[in-house]
């Protein structure tokens, strides 16, 4: 694996920040799926305790 | 790609798959995580599941249903994460799967493998919480069969792969049911092996006509191993038991005659594809003189096949 530190000596500024956008999107992509899990979670908690 | 291709030529250590996927970590679109999850067989997965949710008696709430189709379909995606995690070097030597995220370098094997492991447990989990102890297990058992019994253990040992490891696409409809119900009776078992015994046809149907691809990469798929004739006689063999298998929900009085007509026609129809395949016409050594049309056309028709019978099933099941 190629270090983050590694990468950014070889790389131009330009293509450092569009990995940092990356990175960036996948870290709100990871957000929204744990959001949507709790969400999940929450609904399921709601049906059950509704059924008893 | 832009990216991919500047750090490619700054750091050229591309020698293997890994190596390549390592530096091309950056690169990755969300796309390439969607294509992970094989969406094509999430489909059928999917739709088998959802069937099996139908046709079991009782009811149950719709957050419950939902919960468990996502289930079903986040732990199909997980196995087919893991799969491609996997079969990475194999995949990289196929023209069909050369493409994929984890050979082409786009998305880094651990970080696959990683996505599939944790997706796996989120869908066992939410599962068991969502429905009951018997779905979870069936569910995670499905995982475990596709990963570790085919990809791992049969898929490059034995030309006979996909009919041991068609059980792994066999289970949803079994995880459909028993999320509603807490047990397995007669029709999901058959509606397993209904599942069980159409993955041989289908499968070799699509490797008479890619059998190039699976020999280069060493996978003992039946037409590298035992020839196209062979394959032939095969597909004809288990479309006969499919259909014979595909009738049994009607006569043994667990499916209605909406089923049990269209099961009739359906079948009539797979049987007449095979026969073609069978009688495709080929050289001394079996190879196809039409570029295998019959078989292209047969592996279509076969996932029509599918999706009208258990479209059938369900609908008998909704009116009668």
């Amino acid at each position: 694996m190629v270090r983050d530190s590694e990468l950014r000596t070889h790389l131009s500024r330009g293509e450092s920040d569009a990995i940092a956008r990356k990175r960036r999107g996948r870290n709100i992509a990871l957000a929204v799926a744990l959001l949507a899990f709790v969400v999940l979670f929450y609904a399921i908690a709601v049906v059950k305790l509704a059924a008893h | 790609m832009e990216t991919l291709k500047t750090v490619g030529a700054v750091l050229p250590d591309r020698s293997t798959p890994d190596a390549a996927a390592a530096i091309a970590v950056p690169s990755s679109s969300p796309r390439d995580w969607f294509i992970l999850l094989k969406p094509r067989v999430l489909t059928l997965v999917v739709f088998t599941g959802v069937v099996g949710l139908i046709v079991a008696p009782g009811s149950i709430h719709p957050v419950i249903a939902l919960a468990a189709v996502l289930s079903i379909t986040v732990a199909a995606g997980a196995a087919g994460v893991m799969n491609m995690w996997y079969d990475r070097d194999i995949d990289a030597l196929m023209r069909r799967t050369a493409n994929r995220p984890i050979p082409a370098g786009r998305i880094a094997p651990d970080e696959a493998l990683g996505f599939g492991i944790t997706l796996a447990g989120a869908s066992v989990i939410v599962m068991g919480l969502a429905t009951n102890l018997a779905a979870a297990a069936l569910l995670a058992l499905s995982i475990v069969f596709y990963v570790f019994v085919y990809t791992m253990w049969l898929k490059r040992r034995t030309p006979q792969n996909i009919v041991i490891g068609g059980a792994a696409g066999a289970f949803p409809p079994v995880i459909g049911w028993a999320a509603v119900t807490g047990n397995v009776t007669l029709l999901p078992a058959l509606m397993f092996l209904i599942i069980f015994l159409w993955t041989p046809p289908h499968f070799w149907s699509l490797s008479l006509f890619a059998s190039a691809d699976y020999a280069r990469a060493g996978v003992p798929m039946l037409p590298v191993v035992r020839g196209a004739r062979e394959t032939r006689r095969q597909i004809v063999l288990y479309t006969v038991l499919l259909a014979a298998a595909s009738l049994s929900p009607w006569v043994l009085g667990v499916a209605g005659p909406i089923y049990g007509l269209s099961a009739a026609v359906l079948g009539g129809a797979f049987l007449w594809q095979s026969w073609r395949v069978w009688r495709d016409r080929q050289d001394a050594a079996g190879v196809s003189l039409t570029k295998d049309a019959p078989a292209k056309l047969a592996f279509k028709y076969s996932l029509y096949y599918l999706f009208a019978l258990f479209t059938a099933l369900a609908v008998d099941r909704l009116v009668g």
